[in-house]
Protein backbone atom coordinates (compact mmCIF):
# COMPACT_ATOMS: atom_id res chain seq x y z
CA UNK A 1 0.00 0.00 0.00
CA UNK A 2 1.28 3.37 -0.79
CA UNK A 3 2.11 5.65 2.31
CA UNK A 4 3.79 8.98 1.95
CA UNK A 5 7.49 8.96 2.25
CA UNK A 6 10.38 11.31 2.02
CA UNK A 7 12.54 11.00 -0.59
CA UNK A 8 16.39 10.25 0.83
CA UNK A 9 19.72 12.10 -0.75
CA UNK A 10 21.26 8.86 -2.02
CA UNK A 11 24.77 7.84 -2.48
CA UNK A 12 24.77 4.51 -2.58
CA UNK A 13 21.57 2.15 -3.45
CA UNK A 14 22.57 -0.34 -2.35
CA UNK A 15 23.26 -2.16 0.60
CA UNK A 16 24.54 -6.04 1.15
CA UNK A 17 24.17 -6.74 -2.88
CA UNK A 18 20.88 -5.47 -2.82
CA UNK A 19 18.41 -2.42 -2.98
CA UNK A 20 19.24 -0.27 0.07
CA UNK A 21 16.06 1.62 0.44
CA UNK A 22 12.22 1.45 -0.22
CA UNK A 23 11.68 1.78 -4.38
CA UNK A 24 8.49 3.79 -5.15
CA UNK A 25 7.14 4.86 -8.42
CA UNK A 26 8.55 8.64 -9.47
CA UNK A 27 5.20 10.09 -10.10
CA UNK A 28 2.97 8.65 -7.28
CA UNK A 29 3.56 7.33 -3.80
CA UNK A 30 2.82 3.82 -4.81
CA UNK A 31 5.26 1.41 -2.77
CA UNK A 32 6.88 -0.67 -5.01
CA UNK A 33 9.63 -2.61 -3.53
CA UNK A 34 10.62 -2.98 0.41
CA UNK A 35 14.46 -2.58 1.22
CA UNK A 36 16.94 -5.43 0.56
CA UNK A 37 14.20 -7.51 -1.57
CA UNK A 38 15.94 -6.79 -5.01
CA UNK A 39 19.58 -7.75 -6.10
CA UNK A 40 21.86 -5.16 -7.67
CA UNK A 41 22.70 -5.74 -11.53
CA UNK A 42 24.67 -3.83 -13.89
CA UNK A 43 24.09 -4.57 -17.41
CA UNK A 44 23.47 -2.66 -20.24
CA UNK A 45 19.59 -3.09 -21.69
CA UNK A 46 17.19 -1.41 -23.72
CA UNK A 47 13.88 -0.11 -21.92
CA UNK A 48 11.08 1.86 -24.03
CA UNK A 49 10.82 4.98 -22.72
CA UNK A 50 7.88 6.35 -20.22
CA UNK A 51 6.62 8.77 -23.10
CA UNK A 52 6.56 8.30 -26.52
CA UNK A 53 6.52 10.78 -29.32
CA UNK A 54 3.61 10.87 -31.31
CA UNK A 55 3.37 8.99 -34.61
CA UNK A 56 6.65 7.54 -34.07
CA UNK A 57 7.24 4.39 -36.07
CA UNK A 58 9.98 2.81 -33.79
CA UNK A 59 9.27 2.48 -29.73
CA UNK A 60 12.07 5.04 -28.55
CA UNK A 61 14.53 3.13 -25.40
CA UNK A 62 16.51 4.57 -22.95
CA UNK A 63 19.93 2.44 -22.13
CA UNK A 64 19.31 1.19 -18.00
CA UNK A 65 22.65 0.44 -17.08
CA UNK A 66 21.56 -0.60 -13.09
CA UNK A 67 18.80 -3.06 -12.12
CA UNK A 68 17.18 -4.32 -9.31
CA UNK A 69 16.43 -8.30 -9.77
CA UNK A 70 13.43 -9.96 -8.43
CA UNK A 71 13.24 -13.95 -8.48
CA UNK A 72 9.82 -13.86 -7.38
CA UNK A 73 6.78 -11.20 -8.44
CA UNK A 74 5.07 -12.29 -5.35
CA UNK A 75 7.95 -9.98 -3.67
CA UNK A 76 6.97 -6.85 -5.05
CA UNK A 77 4.90 -5.02 -2.69
CA UNK A 78 2.84 -3.17 -5.51
CA UNK A 79 3.93 -3.64 -9.42
CA UNK A 80 1.60 -4.09 -12.46
CA UNK A 81 2.39 -6.45 -15.28
CA UNK A 82 2.00 -6.21 -18.85
CA UNK A 83 0.94 -8.48 -21.47
CA UNK A 84 3.38 -10.41 -23.32
CA UNK A 85 5.59 -8.61 -26.11
CA UNK A 86 8.56 -10.42 -27.55
CA UNK A 87 9.13 -13.20 -24.87
CA UNK A 88 8.75 -10.57 -21.80
CA UNK A 89 6.32 -8.48 -19.94
CA UNK A 90 6.53 -4.83 -18.80
CA UNK A 91 6.67 -3.44 -14.93
CA UNK A 92 4.26 -0.29 -14.45
CA UNK A 93 3.35 1.54 -11.21
CA UNK A 94 -0.20 -0.55 -9.93
CA UNK A 95 -1.42 3.04 -9.03
CA UNK A 96 -0.74 5.59 -11.56
CA UNK A 97 0.17 2.72 -14.45
CA UNK A 98 3.27 4.96 -15.01
CA UNK A 99 5.94 2.65 -16.73
CA UNK A 100 7.93 0.84 -18.00
CA UNK A 101 9.57 0.73 -14.85
CA UNK A 102 11.37 -2.63 -15.39
CA UNK A 103 10.32 -5.92 -17.35
CA UNK A 104 10.27 -9.32 -16.39
CA UNK A 105 11.27 -12.33 -17.95
CA UNK A 106 9.01 -15.09 -18.70
CA UNK A 107 10.73 -18.07 -19.00
CA UNK A 108 12.76 -17.69 -15.99
CA UNK A 109 9.95 -15.25 -14.36
CA UNK A 110 12.49 -13.04 -13.07
CA UNK A 111 11.66 -9.17 -13.05
CA UNK A 112 14.25 -6.31 -13.48
CA UNK A 113 13.47 -3.05 -11.77
CA UNK A 114 14.86 -0.22 -13.69
CA UNK A 115 17.52 1.81 -10.93
CA UNK A 116 16.45 5.22 -12.74
CA UNK A 117 12.97 4.70 -13.32
CA UNK A 118 12.11 4.47 -9.72
CA UNK A 119 12.16 6.71 -6.37
CA UNK A 120 14.44 5.61 -3.61
CA UNK A 121 12.57 6.65 -0.19
CA UNK A 122 13.50 6.68 3.43
CA UNK B 1 15.30 -16.07 1.47
CA UNK B 2 12.25 -16.27 3.48
CA UNK B 3 8.94 -16.11 2.41
CA UNK B 4 8.09 -12.38 2.52
CA UNK B 5 4.65 -12.57 2.80
CA UNK B 6 1.83 -15.37 4.96
CA UNK B 7 -1.19 -15.60 2.18
CA UNK B 8 -1.25 -15.08 -1.38
CA UNK B 9 -4.94 -14.79 -2.89
CA UNK B 10 -5.53 -14.53 -6.59
CA UNK B 11 -8.63 -12.38 -6.97
CA UNK B 12 -10.73 -12.07 -10.78
CA UNK B 13 -12.50 -9.06 -11.54
CA UNK B 14 -15.85 -10.26 -13.66
CA UNK B 15 -18.64 -8.72 -15.68
CA UNK B 16 -19.95 -6.80 -19.05
CA UNK B 17 -17.19 -4.69 -21.12
CA UNK B 18 -17.77 -1.14 -19.92
CA UNK B 19 -18.75 -1.50 -16.88
CA UNK B 20 -15.49 0.35 -15.71
CA UNK B 21 -13.86 -3.12 -14.01
CA UNK B 22 -10.69 -0.76 -14.58
CA UNK B 23 -11.97 1.45 -12.39
CA UNK B 24 -11.91 -1.26 -9.89
CA UNK B 25 -8.32 -2.26 -10.88
CA UNK B 26 -7.86 0.60 -8.62
CA UNK B 27 -5.13 3.45 -9.06
CA UNK B 28 -3.99 5.36 -6.67
CA UNK B 29 -3.17 8.40 -8.14
CA UNK B 30 -5.80 10.74 -9.38
CA UNK B 31 -4.25 10.98 -12.69
CA UNK B 32 -3.07 7.83 -14.82
CA UNK B 33 -0.08 8.66 -16.42
CA UNK B 34 -0.98 8.68 -19.80
CA UNK B 35 2.27 6.09 -20.79
CA UNK B 36 1.00 5.22 -24.27
CA UNK B 37 3.46 2.76 -24.61
CA UNK B 38 2.02 0.52 -21.82
CA UNK B 39 -1.48 1.66 -22.60
CA UNK B 40 -1.05 -0.04 -25.97
CA UNK B 41 0.19 -3.63 -25.03
CA UNK B 42 -2.19 -3.15 -22.00
CA UNK B 43 -1.83 -5.01 -18.18
CA UNK B 44 -2.19 -8.36 -17.68
CA UNK B 45 -2.28 -8.45 -13.86
CA UNK B 46 -1.31 -6.47 -10.62
CA UNK B 47 0.36 -7.49 -7.47
CA UNK B 48 -1.32 -5.93 -4.51
CA UNK B 49 -0.12 -6.12 -0.90
CA UNK B 50 -2.54 -5.49 2.37
CA UNK B 51 -2.16 -6.99 6.11
CA UNK B 52 -4.96 -8.36 7.78
CA UNK B 53 -4.73 -9.10 11.18
CA UNK B 54 -0.77 -8.78 11.39
CA UNK B 55 -0.84 -10.74 8.69
CA UNK B 56 0.84 -9.95 4.96
CA UNK B 57 -1.37 -10.51 2.03
CA UNK B 58 -0.59 -10.63 -1.51
CA UNK B 59 -3.19 -10.27 -3.84
CA UNK B 60 -2.89 -10.81 -7.63
CA UNK B 61 -5.71 -9.59 -9.27
CA UNK B 62 -6.16 -9.97 -12.84
CA UNK B 63 -8.46 -8.50 -15.44
CA UNK B 64 -11.05 -10.52 -17.88
CA UNK B 65 -8.85 -9.13 -20.55
CA UNK B 66 -11.58 -8.72 -22.98
CA UNK B 67 -12.85 -12.49 -22.60
CA UNK B 68 -16.01 -11.08 -21.54
CA UNK B 69 -16.97 -10.05 -25.26
CA UNK B 70 -17.70 -13.44 -25.75
CA UNK B 71 -20.23 -13.69 -23.20
CA UNK B 72 -18.21 -16.36 -21.05
CA UNK B 73 -15.47 -17.06 -19.49
CA UNK B 74 -12.81 -20.32 -19.75
CA UNK B 75 -12.05 -22.72 -17.13
CA UNK B 76 -8.59 -21.96 -17.60
CA UNK B 77 -9.47 -18.28 -16.47
CA UNK B 78 -11.06 -19.40 -12.81
CA UNK B 79 -8.44 -21.86 -12.24
CA UNK B 80 -6.82 -21.06 -8.40
CA UNK B 81 -8.97 -18.24 -8.01
CA UNK B 82 -10.24 -17.94 -4.67
CA UNK B 83 -12.20 -14.45 -5.12
CA UNK B 84 -14.32 -12.95 -7.60
CA UNK B 85 -15.13 -9.62 -7.56
CA UNK B 86 -18.89 -9.20 -10.10
CA UNK B 87 -19.07 -5.93 -11.47
CA UNK B 88 -22.11 -3.96 -13.06
CA UNK B 89 -22.57 -0.34 -13.70
CA UNK B 90 -25.17 1.40 -12.19
CA UNK B 91 -26.06 3.15 -15.12
CA UNK B 92 -26.54 0.27 -17.47
CA UNK B 93 -29.36 -2.27 -17.17
CA UNK B 94 -28.26 -4.92 -18.87
CA UNK B 95 -24.84 -4.92 -17.03
CA UNK B 96 -26.99 -5.95 -14.09
CA UNK B 97 -28.84 -8.34 -15.14
CA UNK B 98 -26.10 -9.92 -16.53
CA UNK B 99 -24.67 -10.93 -12.95
CA UNK B 100 -26.70 -13.73 -13.09
CA UNK B 101 -25.41 -14.95 -16.10
CA UNK B 102 -22.15 -14.08 -14.76
CA UNK B 103 -22.95 -16.20 -11.14
CA UNK B 104 -23.82 -19.08 -13.64
CA UNK B 105 -20.68 -19.08 -15.28
CA UNK B 106 -18.68 -19.07 -12.35
CA UNK B 107 -20.68 -21.91 -11.02
CA UNK B 108 -19.99 -23.89 -13.82
CA UNK B 109 -16.18 -23.17 -14.13
CA UNK B 110 -14.51 -22.07 -10.98
CA UNK B 111 -13.86 -24.05 -7.25
CA UNK B 112 -16.97 -24.36 -5.95
CA UNK B 113 -16.06 -22.37 -2.63
CA UNK B 114 -14.65 -19.45 -4.72
CA UNK B 115 -15.35 -16.49 -2.46
CA UNK B 116 -17.75 -13.73 -3.90
CA UNK B 117 -18.89 -10.34 -3.97
CA UNK B 118 -21.10 -8.21 -6.45
CA UNK B 119 -20.48 -4.35 -6.69
CA UNK B 120 -22.55 -1.96 -8.39
CA UNK B 121 -20.20 0.75 -9.74
CA UNK B 122 -21.21 4.18 -10.55
CA UNK B 123 -18.13 5.36 -11.79
CA UNK B 124 -18.94 9.21 -11.10
CA UNK B 125 -22.20 8.72 -13.09
CA UNK B 126 -24.99 9.40 -9.92
CA UNK B 127 -26.86 10.99 -12.27
CA UNK B 128 -27.85 8.15 -15.07
CA UNK B 129 -28.70 5.85 -12.54
CA UNK B 130 -30.74 3.26 -13.62
CA UNK B 131 -30.40 0.56 -11.13
CA UNK B 132 -30.82 1.13 -7.34
CA UNK B 133 -28.98 0.04 -4.62
CA UNK B 134 -32.13 -1.61 -3.18
CA UNK B 135 -31.81 -3.85 -6.29
CA UNK B 136 -28.32 -4.70 -5.86
CA UNK B 137 -28.65 -5.92 -2.73
CA UNK B 138 -31.86 -7.83 -3.73
CA UNK B 139 -29.65 -9.75 -5.60
CA UNK B 140 -26.94 -10.35 -3.41
CA UNK B 141 -29.41 -11.69 -0.89
CA UNK B 142 -30.81 -13.67 -3.50
CA UNK B 143 -27.19 -15.48 -3.82
CA UNK B 144 -26.30 -15.23 -0.18
CA UNK B 145 -23.21 -12.89 -1.37
CA UNK B 146 -21.95 -9.71 -0.60
CA UNK B 147 -22.64 -6.31 -1.66
CA UNK B 148 -21.07 -2.84 -2.31
CA UNK B 149 -21.42 0.28 -4.81
CA UNK B 150 -18.05 1.89 -5.45
CA UNK B 151 -17.67 5.16 -7.04
CA UNK B 152 -15.21 7.18 -8.27
CA UNK B 153 -15.23 9.92 -5.87
CA UNK B 154 -15.74 8.10 -2.77
CA UNK B 155 -13.13 5.67 -3.80
CA UNK B 156 -12.78 4.25 -0.19
CA UNK B 157 -15.34 1.85 -0.69
CA UNK B 158 -13.37 0.09 -3.88
CA UNK B 159 -10.67 -0.40 -1.53
CA UNK B 160 -12.85 -1.71 1.72
CA UNK B 161 -14.39 -4.66 -0.89
CA UNK B 162 -11.08 -5.92 -1.40
CA UNK B 163 -10.17 -5.85 2.55
CA UNK B 164 -13.81 -7.45 2.82
CA UNK B 165 -13.01 -9.93 -0.20
CA UNK B 166 -9.74 -11.16 1.10
CA UNK B 167 -10.97 -11.13 4.97
CA UNK B 168 -13.44 -13.45 3.51
CA UNK B 169 -11.09 -15.95 1.65
CA UNK B 170 -8.80 -15.54 5.13
CA UNK B 171 -11.70 -16.77 7.11
CA UNK B 172 -12.44 -19.44 4.49
CA UNK B 173 -9.20 -20.98 3.98
CA UNK B 174 -8.14 -20.68 7.65
CA UNK B 175 -11.43 -22.53 9.28
CA UNK B 176 -10.30 -24.97 6.47
CA UNK B 177 -7.15 -25.24 7.80
CA UNK B 178 -8.38 -25.45 10.99
CA UNK B 179 -9.97 -28.80 9.61
CA UNK B 180 -13.69 -26.96 10.81
CA UNK B 181 -16.54 -28.20 9.16
CA UNK B 182 -17.02 -25.81 6.12
CA UNK B 183 -20.19 -26.54 4.31
CA UNK B 184 -22.18 -23.63 6.06
CA UNK B 185 -23.49 -21.41 3.85
CA UNK B 186 -22.44 -17.86 3.61
CA UNK B 187 -24.24 -15.40 5.84
CA UNK B 188 -25.46 -12.75 3.15
CA UNK B 189 -23.81 -10.04 5.02
CA UNK B 190 -24.69 -6.32 3.15
CA UNK B 191 -21.82 -3.87 3.57
CA UNK B 192 -22.24 -0.45 3.23
CA UNK B 193 -19.95 2.47 3.63
CA UNK B 194 -21.48 5.78 2.85
CA UNK B 195 -20.38 9.21 2.81
CA UNK B 196 -19.79 10.23 6.14
CA UNK B 197 -18.19 6.66 7.34
CA UNK B 198 -14.82 6.36 7.69
CA UNK B 199 -12.79 9.29 6.69
CA UNK B 200 -11.71 8.79 3.05
CA UNK B 201 -7.81 8.47 3.25
CA UNK B 202 -5.47 8.20 -0.32
CA UNK B 203 -6.30 5.13 -1.88
CA UNK B 204 -4.69 2.87 -4.59
CA UNK B 205 -8.65 2.35 -5.72
CA UNK B 206 -9.32 5.77 -7.51
CA UNK B 207 -10.59 6.92 -10.54
CA UNK B 208 -11.86 5.12 -13.47
CA UNK B 209 -11.87 5.17 -16.83
CA UNK B 210 -14.32 2.88 -18.74
CA UNK B 211 -12.99 -0.41 -20.06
Amino acid sequence: MATSSEAVEVKDPVQDGKNKYTLTCTLCPSKILIPLSGEYVKEDRQLPKMSQKKNSPEVETDTIQEWFLVDNMFTFENVGVSYVVDNMKFLTCADCESGPIGWMDITSQKSYVALPRVRQTS
Amino acid sequence: MAKSYDYLFKLLLIGDSGVGKTCVLFRFSEDAFNSTFISTIGIDFKIRTIELDGKKIKLQIWDTAGQERFRTITTAYYRGAMGIMLVYDITNEKSFENIKNWIRNIEEHAAPDVQKMILGNKCDMNDKRVVSKERGEQLALEYGIRFMETSAKNSHNVEEAFYILSRDIKAHIDKKLEGKDNRMAPNPNIVNFGPGGKPSKPSWFSKCSIL
